[in-house]
């Protein structure tokens, strides 16, 4: 017990020690604030106009010491620079105290006061006020002889005389219940990774290839690109989770998207042939829900059609006619299975252990939709796109027409590993260049460093995607759609001889088909980007010989990307915010407005011209009130006349 | 530790980007020798500026009494640190217009057409730039945790030793982490807001909680929960970590150094 007390006295003072600062500072800074500031108003008060000579003189006093740095600065705010041009607040720095204008009333802030002392520690169940109410009494209650040296003695003695209960297993002391910040299910969810489970055990032979990331890991370093350590590992064993779980037949670390809320790590998987993906319906269930625009408004459409005959049999009495939605037929482009643009499929969690989940499949209109827009990720994949022009669907979508977007432009590995294979069918590579396979060449011998640095000698892998969003050109059915081309201004990784062939959206005509660039081409013919070649190539080591350095690509038009080749070796990976490098995006000008009703000589539906007139004032009114009585009575009259000519004389008169 | 310490380089994984083992390792020599050389209280790695053809090291210094006061150097082949040029008001406002990235070579310039018709075009190095655009991410996006800083009675500026980190259940809150600049006002806060949970001695900087657009920083935490890490989108590399175990603060610059204006539109 004795030892208990005494760490408890030990302890107290120390914890006094460190509730005493901020347990001062809101006091203090009230009283000897304003008393130091008299202080220094009164210092050199004693020339009599003290008010007036206060802040000059304050100067003089900030430059002999340099103690007070708040009024050093001073001086430098009086250059006539900053006068000039106060467009930004940086140019107007200065370190000063503002003195608040206004106060709380006094009996708040000594409220905040009192609320701040009587505040209870956690440790000794005490709070400064009750203590401090203690000291006093005790000390006029027994009138000490110099109070002020034995106040210590006083207040550990005052301390040490309350009960309490230092062990918390001890009779009679209160269990405290800890404040338990949100469930962390990250740590939760991590741990599992490391637990053996009979999976691993068994599907060792069927499990498809996973890469050495942690071998990579240490050359993505040397791009200044990073998961961090202990991340690499877990997402290794989250890896070797997945592939064990899903038919896949190998993957690969794509990369990273920061969002805002969260970030993803993606995962590029190849399903085995033949094998049933049974995310598959899940994945693009979500996609369908918010993604069929033309069918609800096909849907719409006969429901509108549908109340108006109901109102037309119902009665005139509640027949309102809406106007009708004219529906454009806009048959959606089919999409690629498992080949072209979805030739793989794309896994995403939010942190190495978390669950996988499967993303839909690219649509070729949610493509071109994302090409016309910039969004950060939040890191919720059911999050709405809310966009100019309109996305029309969640983050999931957006999130994988992204990667599409970015695997065509920044994929890319040396000449010569990828070749055509021989094997395919000729007439069907003739037809199209796109859709011809590509194996990893059996004789492919690695170029050394030196030569991987040179752009020229790097392919790309992954198909081009065409601004209609596939990879292989689908002639849209009925040729009338317009709106398909609209994204060839903003392709990925374009070059300028397939945006000019494909304006072709003339109604009626047949649509040509749009080209792009060949696979395995190489990087030398992107296009530039923004004044600058699309892809800087470097050592990463300015010191080490050529051979013991990796190399590094990154590619200008998506900052983020980066490729890292080490000898025979080579990785893609992207770490970025998923959005393409634009300066400056100007969103499309809004459509011009709907006229209400057709106007002009030519326009069908037309009776006669409409023009737009000033409402007549109330004298113009009656005075044509009375031209047209006057002109009814002339009726009238010439009507009278044919009975009888002698009348209309006598009226005249 | 307010400032960046090189080993603290890896809590910046979780934000995606790191510095290779030989910039660490050069680094952490030629950043003593600057400082020994210049008679430093101390230096700092700021960050790195990636241009086209190299990439920009950034170093910080500034004096002990004054943390506001700050010199910068820069270097491009991480042994040989140049001391960046001050940047005045007119120039300033011509460096923010130009929109395209860094090249990667000092002695670059950009030409930057004139105002008005009668006036005249700028020329500004790629150095000057440099150090423009430095000085203004510093001043916009700099920040502390709430506590770490705090003015005493003379309204002098002192580092708070005795903080503790911010709780593990508060560090998602923008509402406590500040801009780490001069020129707080404390007359822009109504008395309501003083009323509650503000503090005359550590609300000494605007809070990154009122920066506009809203939602401008990202912040999220990593490594269950222990570790937060806010990012700016309007800088994007702009990169702060916060930890309470130990209480460590830092921020690293990696990125191309340019101004995200389409901000607006991304959010």
């Amino acid at each position: 017990m004795d030892e208990d007390n005494t760490s408890a006295v030990g302890e107290v003072p120390d914890e006094d020690a460190a509730a005493a600062p901020p347990a001062s500072d809101p006091v203090e800074t009230e009283a000897p604030a304003a008393a130091s500031e008299d202080k220094v108003e009164s210092t050199p008060a004693p020339p009599p106009p003290a008010e007036e000579t206060a802040p000059a003189s304050e100067e003089p006093k900030a430059a002999a010491a340099p103690a007070p740095p708040e009024a050093a600065p001073a001086p430098e705010i009086a250059a006539p620079k900053v006068a000039e041009a106060p467009q930004h607040p940086f140019l107007n720095r200065k370190d000063h105290y503002v003195k608040p204008d206004t106060r709380l009333p006094e009996d708040s802030e000594l409220a905040l006061a009192k609320a701040f002392l009587m505040s209870q520690s956690d440790k000794s169940n005490l709070n400064l006020y009750d203590h401090l109410t203690e000291v006093v009494m005790r000390i006029l209650e027994t009138r000490p002889a110099d109070a002020v040296d034995v106040f210590e003695t006083i207040s550990a003695d005052t301390k040490r005389s309350h009960f309490t209960v230092h062990k918390t297993g001890a009779p009679g002391a209160f269990l405290k219940v800890q404040d338990v910040p949100p469930a962390s299910d990250v740590g939760a969810a991590q741990v599992k990774l490391f637990e053996r489970s009979d999976l691993d055990a068994g599907a060792e032979e069927t499990d498809g290839e996973i890469p050495d990331i942690l071998d990579l890991a240490t050359l993505w370093e040397w791009a200044g690109v990073s998961f961090g350590k202990e991340e690499t590992f877990m997402l290794f064993l989250a890896i070797k989770r997945l592939i064990v779980e899903k038919p896949l037949k190998s993957v690969r670390l794509w990369g990273k998207i920061l969002g805002t809320r969260a970030n993803y790590i993606v995962i590029e998987g190849e399903l085995r042939e033949g094998a049933e993906d049974e995310d598959e319906a899940a994945a693009n269930d979500t996609g369908e829900a918010g993604a069929p625009v033309p069918e609800e408004e096909e849907a719409a459409a006969p429901d509108a059609g549908g109340g108006a005959e109901e109102g037309a049999e119902g009665g005139e009495a509640q027949k309102i006619e809406y106007p009708k939605r004219k529906v454009k037929p806009t048959v959606p482009l089919p999409k690629e299975e498992r080949t072209g643009v979805n030739k793989y499929v794309y896994y995403v969690c939010n942190y190495a252990g978390g669950v996988w989940t499967r993303l839909p499949d690219v649509v070729p209109e949610k493509l071109q939709a994302a090409r016309r827009i910039r969004k950060y990720f939040t890191g919720d994949l059911k999050h709405k796109i809310v966009s100019y022009p309109p996305f029309n669907g969640n983050e999931a979508q957006y999130l994988r027409c992204q990667i599409a977007r970015i695997s065509a432009a920044t994929v890319v590995s040396p000449a010569g590993y990828y070749a055509f294979d021989q094997e395919e069918d000729v007439d069907e590579d003739e037809e199209n260049g796109a859709a011809q396979r590509i194996i990893i060449n059996p004789e492919y011998e690695p170029l050394p460093n030196d030569q991987l640095v040179d752009p020229a000698n790097w392919v790309h892998h992954v198909p081009y995607v065409l601004p209609q969003g596939r990879v292989k050109w689908e002639n849209p059915t009925p040729p009338k759609n317009g709106d398909d081309e609209d994204g060839n201004d903003d392709e990925d990784r374009s070059d300028a001889g397939s945006e000019g062939g494909e304006g072709g959206d003339g109604e009626g005509e047949p649509a040509e088909p749009e080209t792009g660039p060949p696979i395995l081409s190489p990087l030398a013919g992107d296009e530039e980007h923004d004044g600058m070649a699309s892809w800087v190539a470097r050592m990463c080591s300015s010191l080490s010989p050529t051979k013991f350095s990796p190399v590094l690509l990154r590619c200008t038009r998506w900052p983020g990307a980066t490729v890292i080749s080490y000898n025979e070796k080579f990785a893609n990976v992207y770490i970025g915010d998923g959005q393409r490098d634009t300066p400056r995006f100007v969103p499309p000008p809004l459509a011009e407005l709907q006229k209400e009703y057709a106007s002009g000589p030519g326009a069908p539906g037309t009776v006669e011209d409409i023009t737009e007139q000033n409402d007549p004032t109330l004298a113009e009114e009656t005075a044509f009130e009375e031209e047209k009585r006057a002109r009814e009575e002339e009726q009238q009259e010439e009507s009278d006349d044919e009975g009888d000519e002698g009348d209309e004389n006598a009226s005249d008169t | 530790m307010s400032f960046l310490c090189l080993d603290d380089v890896p809590y910046f994984t979780l934000a995606g980007f790191t510095l290779n083992i030989e910039e660490r390792a050069a680094l952490a020599s030629s950043l003593q020798t600057k400082k020994a050389q210049e008679k430093l209280d101390n230096i700092w790695l700021w960050g790195k500026i990636l241009g086209v053809q190299r990439d920009y090291l950034v170093a910080q210094a500034l004096s002990s009494d004054d943390p506001f006061s700050r010199k910068f150097y820069y270097s491009i082949d991480l042994v040989n640190w140049l001391q960046l040029p001050e940047v005045v008001g007119p120039e300033m406002d011509k460096i923010t217009q130009i929109p395209v990235r860094f090249s990667g070579d000092p002695a670059f310039e950009y030409t930057i057409a004139a105002d008005s018709e009668e006036g005249e075009e700028t020329v500004i190095n790629e150095e000057k730039r440099l150090s423009g655009t430095v000085a203004l991410i510093n001043y916009e996006t700099e920040i502390v945790p709430r506590g770490a800083y705090y003015r005493d009675a003379m309204h002098k500026l002192h580092k708070n030793t005795s903080f503790a980190g911010i709780p593990a259940s508060e560090l998602g809150q923008l509402t406590n982490y500040l801009h780490f600049r001069e020129g707080f006002n404390v007359n822009k806060k109504t008395l309501l807001e003083r009323a509650n949970a503000f503090d005359e001695s550590i609300d000494i900087f605007e809070s990154v909680a009122g920066d506009t657009p809203k939602g401008v920083w990202s912040c999220q935490t990593e490594r269950t929960g222990s570790v937060a890490i806010l990012r700016s989108l309007l800088w994007p590399g702009y990169t702060f970590f916060h930890t309470a175990t130990p209480p460590k603060w830092g921020s690293m610059y990696y990125g191309g150094g340019q101004r995200n204006l389409n901000t607006g539109f991304m959010l």
